[in-house]
């Protein structure tokens, strides 16, 4: 679907949902949802998520949770490369824990993760970014107490950190303060300049636009969309703005309670009055 | 003169030893205690190689860098570390590294023993004084060994912290270690290693120590409260508050009660515990921070000045 026919559709319903999706899209008619999402069938928009081992990454049958909580019931997921996969859902329904997993960030019961044909599901956390994938947090995903060159170096070594400076100009006078004096969103752009020192294939980013403004939120998003453009990188994009995730999506994945209850095109779920009304405040 | 020695060489070993425990407290957030048991291994160490190898006291100070480095990895990664993967409370943590202190005084005590029984040398309240080099004007060697350790720390824990990679991965490590795994970097390892230099440094201390004052497995309880009031008085986080704290509490102890003996009489001596534990009620009443949120201020208050 072209770019600007989803943005069309966006601005049309945009008046309508607005409000709901400014902040988070949890409201009564979703928390009624959430309750029987476990008897629905998982909708889809496009080719089933069955056999995506081709895929960049592919995630078959997920079980996890942290500790005895268990947050995933056994989803189904895939992302291919050179796309930008959202995943949307209300605050709970296991956005986060879809990335957490795949870095080894939470206890994986059973299920398995493939990441570019390789079997990543108990690869210890420090070894994942040698599979080419990369993680940007919501929070904490920077040292405070470092310099930005330092934050920058840990990655990858002092000539990789004044190379990532191309990519992100609007950091380099700040190069030699301490990382809590920035501001939010660049902290945010260093958190990204981390992440691409590597040059993964793979990037997921856990709600990169959440506490910052909408000046701000647009920058980010354009940032990853030049990156996803000019590298071709899987980009996995967890986001609670829904308007904002579907605008910039190839394909989305709506979890809720732990379950996949659509995946697939992004106009079609929007077009999906019954999806819509019930998830996405619409 | 003597008091300047006694001063500056044990001011300078509870420098040494504070910089280890803050290193680990910051690393694990779990104050060790048995930290000084780590010393007391190194002063048998010192022992072993001098009075029954006959090698030079000297040669104990790598030694006994690698066995109590050694001892200091195994309760990390035999007993913290699994603590840590239960998910247990901090509590737990402490009763469990004081139940190690507990264990090593029994083993030091029964080296200590089995080197009386077969060797049939002094192994309880000895010292090794006599087998140091004394150098021109009597300056006894292990005075300038004592600062030389801790002058040599400063600058290699600056160099290490701060201008190599490894470092400032240490440094990140220690501030968020989720971050730093999921930027590629084995933090279990990082750990590893601060808890054995946190342990081979003591065990340095504890060879100094012994070079100077007598060693007794006793000890690991009797330097304890000091230990942690260095640390304490240097804010418990920052490496170089712990140095700062260390060389204060060490010389107000030596000094402070030289000068009450000689006000009241020696029968002083034995409170001189209370140094230390004046000392961190005072920090923790007055400056919870340390001197590490002294500096931190005064530097912060420069630095708007200039702005």
């Amino acid at each position: 679907m072209a770019s600007s026919d989803k943005g069309q559709f966006v601005r049309d319903v945009d008046a309508k949902a607005a409000d709901a999706c400014a902040s988070d899209i949890v409201d009564t008619q979703v928390l009624d949802a959430v309750t029987t999402t476990k008897s629905e069938t998982v909708r889809t928009g496009d080719a089933q998520d069955g056999g995506c081992k081709s895929s960049a990454i592919c995630i078959e049958n997920l079980i996890c949770g942290y500790g005895k909580n268990q947050v995933l019931h056994g989803i189904n997921f895939s992302a291919d490369a050179a796309k930008l996969t959202a995943i949307i859902g209300s605050n709970g329904s296991g956005k986060s824990t879809i990335l957490k997993a795949i870095f080894g960030l939470c206890d994986i019961s059973s299920g398995s993760i493939t990441a570019l044909g390789e079997d990543i599901t108990h690869v210890p956390t420090h070894d994942i970014l040698q599979h080419g994938i990369s993680y940007m947090a919501q929070r904490k995903n920077i040292f405070q107490d470092l310099t930005l060159l330092e934050n920058l170096s840990v990655v990858g070594g002092r000539k990789d950190a004044y190379k990532a400076m191309d990519h992100f100009p609007e950091l380099k006078p700040f190069l030699g303060m301490q990382a809590n004096t920035l501001s939010g969103g660049q902290r945010q752009l260093l958190a990204m300049a981390m992440m691409l020192i590597n040059k993964p294939h793979i990037m997921l980013f856990d709600e990169p636009t959440a506490a910052l403004s909408p000046k701000n939120a647009d920058i980010i998003m354009n940032k990853i969309k030049e990156i996803n453009g000019k590298h071709d990188n899987c980009i996995v994009l967890v986001e609670q703005n829904v308007m904002r995730a579907l605008d910039h999506c190839d394909k989305v994945y709506l979890l809720a309670s732990g379950h996949v209850v659509y995946s697939g095109d992004p106009l079609t779920l929007m077009n999906d009055k019954d999806l819509a009304s019930k998830y996405l405040g619409m | 003169m003597i008091i300047i020695y006694d001063g500056l060489i044990y001011a300078s070993v509870l420098a040494v030893l504070c910089v280890g425990l803050t290193l680990t407290y910051k690393i694990t957030r779990v104050p060790n205690f048995a930290h000084t048991s780590f010393a007391i291994l190194g002063m048998y160490m010192a022992l072993i190689m001098s009075s029954v190898w006959n090698l030079s006291i000297y040669a104990a100070l790598p030694m006994a860098f690698a066995a109590s480095g050694a001892l200091a990895l195994f309760l990390y990664y035999a007993v913290i570390r699994i603590l840590q993967k239960k998910k247990s409370s901090i509590l737990s943590m402490i009763i469990a590294t004081l139940a190690f202190d507990i264990f090593m005084i029994g083993v030091l005590n029964i080296i200590a023993d089995g080197l009386r029984n077969s060797y049939q040398i002094l192994s309880r309240d000895f010292t090794l004084r006599s087998l140091d080099i004394v150098l021109a004007d009597g300056i006894p060697m292990v005075f300038v060994a004592s600062i030389l350790v801790l002058a040599g720390l400063v600058l290699g824990l600056y160099y290490l912290l701060y201008r190599t990679n490894y470092g400032m991965r240490m440094r990140a490590s220690i501030e968020n270690e989720t971050l730093a795994q999921t930027l590629g970097i084995n933090t279990r390892l990082i750990f590893c290693m601060s808890w054995f230099l946190s342990g081979g440094l003591a065990g340095i201390a504890g060879v100094l120590m012994t070079m100077w004052f007598q060693g007794d497995p006793s000890l690991a309880a009797i330097m304890l409260p000091s230990i942690f009031a260095g640390s304490i008085v240097g804010g418990f986080t920052s490496i170089y508050g712990a140095i700062l704290g260390g060389l204060l509490v060490g010389l107000s102890e030596i000094i402070g009660t030289t000068v009450l003996a000689d006000i009241f009489g020696y029968w002083i001596v034995q409170y001189r515990p209370i140094i230390p534990f004046v000392a961190m009620i005072v920090t923790l009443l007055v400056l919870p921070g340390g001197l590490a949120q002294l500096v931190t201020k005064q530097w912060s208050r420069r630095k708007n000045a200039k702005q």
